[in-house]
């Protein structure tokens, strides 16, 4: 799922500055699941800014990337002289193209797409490269997981499995190595990988993907 | 000034009321007392709702050791501190205070206040 | 029509100007005492005279009682209003009764007993199962193979299902020493434990030695401190006995007297902290050198020991229950519950205790199972709401529900979060996490919260 955090508190009031009447609008999607943008947050937000002297309304729809529900906010938007979207990138952009007249700003920086490991903890598992190739490292992917990338194996300075780049996180190829002994699989990552193809990732801007099987 | 209060059943609001017998809240202009069935339901939102009037939202409940529901004073204790936070970047003036506390124990309801009295 | 019923206790019964203003709020009413209570269904609300100090559990319970459904029971907090003066009373009443509104939920109150059976795993000492036999509560024996389900608030034992209301686990008692003693210390043969230093006492001549006693606040019984203050009658045979500890004993009657009468005999206590004494023989290898330091005053403390006892540190390793207890989440295990509010001998799971080590306990042990067993809990059923189309699954509440009441049910194509009522104890906490506001407690909803009290100086 798709995990973001919040903004600073500080950096919100910044962009909304003089506006009056505000609303803030949730997403029920993978915000909600990472707890930083579903109808608590948005109530919590619209709760502070009133305390700070705003008008603000509170709502969330269910998913904001999708036009059919934004439009569920239509009188609630048009009514608001700022909006604050506490969705994620998609779900902005997709406000912001619906109601090109009324200003649109983000209440959360998304950061990446990763699992939820218990409650309150979310970890990147993948940065969407575009070409899959996790079954050659065990379940564990090095391009999402490992800070440089590296294909054919750790770079050496991790130090107790822990990555040199960003201590905190493990060192993904420690990981992978642990794995495929467990699996008894290690002379498999002998096997040299060839570089990565990243045409099919983001590099090159934004991707698109069709089905021409279901399109009306 | 308006003084809201919120405890828990088990302890918080016993603790309020004890506290309020023996004058150690001073009502000031007016006192709102709630209770709650444990402290763990609070949200950062409700705290703001509650903030909407009043000037001081003094909540108090069991110690985190002795909650009854394991860990819903320790909640708590996390989202009051993270709804101050918001409070004091977003630059309103309101305190949340928290205290845990008995009706037998209720001397950290007093030391809460008094440091809120010594910075006006 | 509102038909309103306005309940009081024998002991707080109402003035004529709370009845004067109810009387003006609902046009028919009735008034009764708790006790003789009669057919409710007619009564849209019923208003009770009561204490601020009532719980949800209370009210609860009152109202299975009553028969009535929980959210139509209000209760006033009369017994602490009304010593105030008839101004304020007169407000807070008028306030009270004015924001009385009917509720369309309805919720029912029931109240449950565990059956009345206990469980012990793996097995119960002989002196336990007489107690419990002789005491009214039948002792269930498991079967090689089991395992257990909740069932309301019982435990299920499967594959029969029969029903259990207590299950106890008898641990088994690590011993390990208070302080860790290397190997060259150990080589000379002067460490003993308590009971094999008191065995060995006729072979060993005491005048002029050194005794220093080591005991650790971790797992002894009473029994062990009592020999440890017998140690007082070596000092007259002119030996000389320290105690290091980081506390004495002295919470069983009759101890602060046995502790009184140790340090005339000449027995000295020093309190430190255990994980700061050193031990190293002296050259000879006949004596050991205990260095410690006193908690009150960081004074260093020096002895030439020609014996060292202890008295074990013993912990408790609860048996496992692996393949017993079926669950599919491992939110917790069962654990000695440090909460002060609960049960002694409990576990963090309700209705799990253990057995303690000292046998003379066992009496106690078996009031509190019996308190258990014959203590009613209040159930009220469809008082916690999840809204299936709110809940974006992202199971939150599941997994910080302290008492494992939601579980997740519905079908392969539409999942819901399902609670089971008897297990839920109300505390709300899913309440406050939920990022969809899909759970909630009916009552205590963000925006619906109400002042209980209201105290003000200005009119």
């Amino acid at each position: 799922m798709i995990v973001g955090e919040r903004k600073p508190i500080q950096e919100i009031l910044a962009v909304l500055a003089s506006s009056r009447r505000v609303l803030v609008l949730g997403c029920g999607a993978c915000v909600t699941v990472c707890l930083s943008g579903g109808e608590r947050e948005a109530h919590e937000v619209a709760a502070l800014l009133n305390l700070r002297g705003y008008e603000a309304e509170y709502g969330v729809v269910e998913r904001q990337c999708e036009k059919e529900f934004v439009m569920h906010a239509r009188e609630a938007v048009t009514r608001a002289e700022t909006v604050l979207s506490l969705a994620c990138g998609v779900g902005v952009q997709t406000l912001a193209e619906l109601f090109p007249r009324v200003p649109v700003f983000p209440g959360l920086d998304t950061t990446f797409m990763g699992a939820p490991l218990e409650v309150g903890l979310w970890e990147e598992r993948c940065i969407g490269c575009g070409e899959c190739i996790v079954h050659r490292f065990g379940g564990v992917c090095p391009v999402a997981r490992c800070a440089k990338s590296l294909l054919n194996g750790p770079c050496g300075g991790s130090k107790n499995g822990r990555c040199e780049v960003r201590p905190e996180r493990d060192c993904a190829w420690q990981l992978i190595y642990d794995r495929m002994k467990f699996l008894g699989r290690l002379e498999e990552l002998l096997d040299i990988q060839p570089p990565k193809d990243w045409s099919p990732s983001r590099y090159g801007a934004q991707r698109k993907t069709i089905r021409e099987d279901v399109r009306v | 000034m308006k003084i809201r209060a919120l405890g828990c059943e088990r302890s918080g609001f016993p603790a309020l009321l004890k506290a309020k017998k023996e004058g150690m809240l001073s009502v000031g202009d007016c006192l709102e007392v709630f209770s709650l069935p444990c402290l763990g339901v609070v949200s950062e939102a409700m705290l703001f709702e509650l903030l909407k009037e009043g000037d001081l939202l003094l909540v108090v409940g069991c110690p985190p050791g002795s909650c009854y529901n394991e860990w819903g004073s320790t909640l708590a204790e996390k989202k009051i501190r993270r709804a101050q936070n918001l409070l004091d970047e977003a630059g309103v003036k309101r305190k949340i205070l928290l205290a845990f506390a008995t009706e037998e124990k209720i001397g950290e309801v007093a030391k809460v206040l008094q440091d809120v009295r010594v910075s006006p | 029509m509102e038909q309103a019923l306005l309940l009081y206790r024998e002991a707080f019964p109402p003035s004529s100007l709370a009845l004067e203003e109810f009387g003006k709020r609902f046009g028919r009413f009735a008034v009764r005492p708790i006790g003789a209570s009669g057919d409710l269904s007619g009564f849209s609300f019923v208003v009770v005279l009561g204490s601020a100090l009532w719980t949800e559990e209370d009210r609860a319970v009152l109202s299975a009682s009553l028969r009535i459904n929980p959210l139509s029971l209000f209760v006033f907090p009369y017994e602490e209003v009304t010593s105030l003066p008839p101004a304020v009373f007169h407000m807070l009443w008028q306030g009270f009764l004015a924001r009385l509104a009917p509720s369309s939920s309805a919720v029912r109150a029931r109240v449950l007993l565990p059956t009345k059976s206990v469980l012990f795993y793996p097995s119960a000492e002989p002196e336990l199962l007489d107690i419990f036999e002789s005491g009214g509560i039948p002792v269930v024996s498991p079967p090689s193979s089991f395992s257990l389900t909740r069932q309301g608030v019982d435990f299920a034992m499967m594959p029969e299902g029969k029903r259990i209301g207590a299950f106890v686990l008898s641990p088994s008692w690590k011993e390990t020493t208070p302080v860790a003693f290397d190997d060259e210390t150990l080589s000379t043969r002067r460490i003993l434990s308590l009971s094999d230093f008191w065995q060995s006492l006729p072979s060993l001549s005491l005048w002029g030695k050194n005794v220093v006693v080591l005991v650790s606040p971790w797992g002894f019984s009473s029994e062990e401190w009592e020999m440890v203050f017998a140690l007082s009658s070596l000092c007259q045979e002119g030996a000389s006995v320290v105690v290091l500890a980081e506390e004495v004993f002295v919470a069983e009657d009759g101890f602060e007297e046995q502790y009184r009468q140790a340090r005339e005999k000449g027995m000295l206590f020093e309190r430190v902290s255990l994980g700061e004494i050193v031990l190293r023989p002296t050259l000879d290898m006949r004596r050991i050198q205990v260095t410690a330091r006193a908690t009150k005053d960081g004074f260093p403390l020096s002895f030439s020991a020609d014996w060292c006892v202890y008295l074990p540190e013993r912990s408790m390793v609860l048996p496992s229950l692996e393949g017993i207890l079926a669950s599919d989440r491992v939110l917790f295990r069962p654990r000695v519950s440090e909460n002060p509010n609960s049960l002694p001998f409990s576990t963090t799971l309700p209705g799990v205790f253990f057995v303690p080590f000292e046998k003379k306990k066992f009496p106690a042990f078996f009031a509190v199972v019996r308190e258990y067993l014959e203590r009613p809990q209040a159930v009220e059923l469809q008082r916690l709401v999840i809204d299936e189309e709110k809940c974006a699954l992202c199971l939150t509440c599941l997994r910080s529900c302290p008492w494992e009441a939601l579980s997740i049910g519905g079908t392969l194509k539409r999942r819901r979060v399902e609670v089971e009522e008897e297990r839920c104890h109300h505390c709300g906490i899913c309440t406050g996490l939920c990022p969809a506001r899909a759970i909630t407690l009916l009552g205590y909803e963000t925006n619906e919260l109400r002042p209980v009290l209201v105290w003000s100086e200005s009119k």
